[in-house]
């Protein structure tokens, strides 16, 4: 049983108790927010990497992206896997050649570096998917070339990467 | 069993039992930023389409005068959509008064067109170059609830129109 100090001791007890933060609050806060975020965890995760300057179109399409080798492509500049592949399109949008001579040297490397894996291992197989993240704003002209050349190297099983509509 | 009168002696107040909470929250100072940092808010979504492939020799295989009359088709060209059967032109769509396309038009066109043709499933999107890849995309969208497959092609301005 608690005793109660003496009329000395209490004189001792002058400073406040010890402060106790109100923290009951707080952890309501953090558990909705930690039950939303779980919620939409998704353990895909980013499947693709996205160049910066490139902002897809938005879509009702729901097919989820595979994971494959990824051409990004806006006004300026072309990008193969996230890298910089060509700085400067507009030549080869003006021009009357539909194929992009640096993007199908790149991608044919790749399906022959492919190829050479699956004749090896027969785990590996080639099987021709490209994804096109083009920018919202390109003309029709370049992702037609695109398209073209990608078909060339040998990327039949094509998909436009699009951000999903609400 | 009848209820047995409390105790007098038990009296003993207790003061107000405090949580531990703090452990709990440097749990959830940990994991809310984590998640954050790995929540994915814009979801990225593919549209498929496969080209034939090069070895496919239904690729070069003429589609038959029967086969072109029940083929739809839409244009998008600097002045809206149209949408044509064959050669037939069946529905056009102008641009809205501010230029941009009619999207909501093309959809009620398509529905009409898709009650003449309830076996097609296919659509060939015939775009201009100059087009904007967005306004492709949605055209699309719009397109595939009532035809599924929908595929891409160049429109080549013919010379002799107009």
């Amino acid at each position: 049983m608690p005793f109660s100090p003496t009329k000395r001791k209490k004189h001792f007890r002058r400073r406040p108790r010890e402060m106790t933060l109100q923290i009951t609050s707080m952890i309501d806060v953090f558990t909705i927010l930690l039950v939303f975020l779980l919620k939409s965890y998704s353990t895909e995760g980013h499947l693709i990497n996205i160049a910066e300057a490139i902002r897809l179109p938005t879509s009702t399409a729901t097919l989820e992206v595979a994971r494959a080798v990824s051409v990004g492509f806006n006004d300026r500049a072309l990008y193969l896997d996230g890298e910089l592949l060509v700085e400067d399109v507009t030549p080869y949008l003006a021009s009357d050649e539909m194929a992009i001579p640096p993007l199908l040297r790149a991608l044919e490397e790749r399906a022959a570096r492919v190829k050479e894996v699956a004749a090896k291992n027969p785990s590996v197989v080639f099987t021709g998917e490209i994804v096109l993240q083009g920018d919202r704003e390109i003309p029709f002209r370049l992702l037609k070339k695109v398209i073209y050349t990608a078909g060339q190297a040998g990327y039949v099983n094509q998909s436009l990467a699009v951000f999903q509509e609400e | 069993m009848p209820g047995l009168r409390p105790s007098k002696r038990r009296h003993r107040v207790h003061a107000d039992v405090e949580l531990k909470l703090i452990p709990v929250m440097s749990l959830l100072v940990v994991l809310v930023p984590m998640l954050l940092q790995t929540a994915v808010f814009q979801k990225v979504a593919a549209i498929s389409m496969s080209l034939p492939s090069a070895d496919e020799v239904r690729y070069l295989e003429e589609p038959t005068p029967e086969e072109l009359a029940r083929s739809v088709t839409v244009a998008m060209t600097d002045e809206g959509f149209v949408v044509a059967s064959g050669d037939e032109t069946l529905e056009r769509v102008p641009l809205t008064t501010e230029g941009g396309y009619d999207f909501e038009a093309l959809a009620a066109a398509l529905a009409r067109v898709k009650r003449s043709f309830p076996s097609q499933e296919a659509l060939v999107l015939l775009v201009e170059d100059a087009v904007r890849y967005e306004d492709v995309v949605h055209a699309m969208d719009r397109a595939r609830p009532h035809f599924p497959h929908v595929s891409l092609a160049d429109r080549v301005q013919a010379p002799a129109e107009e």
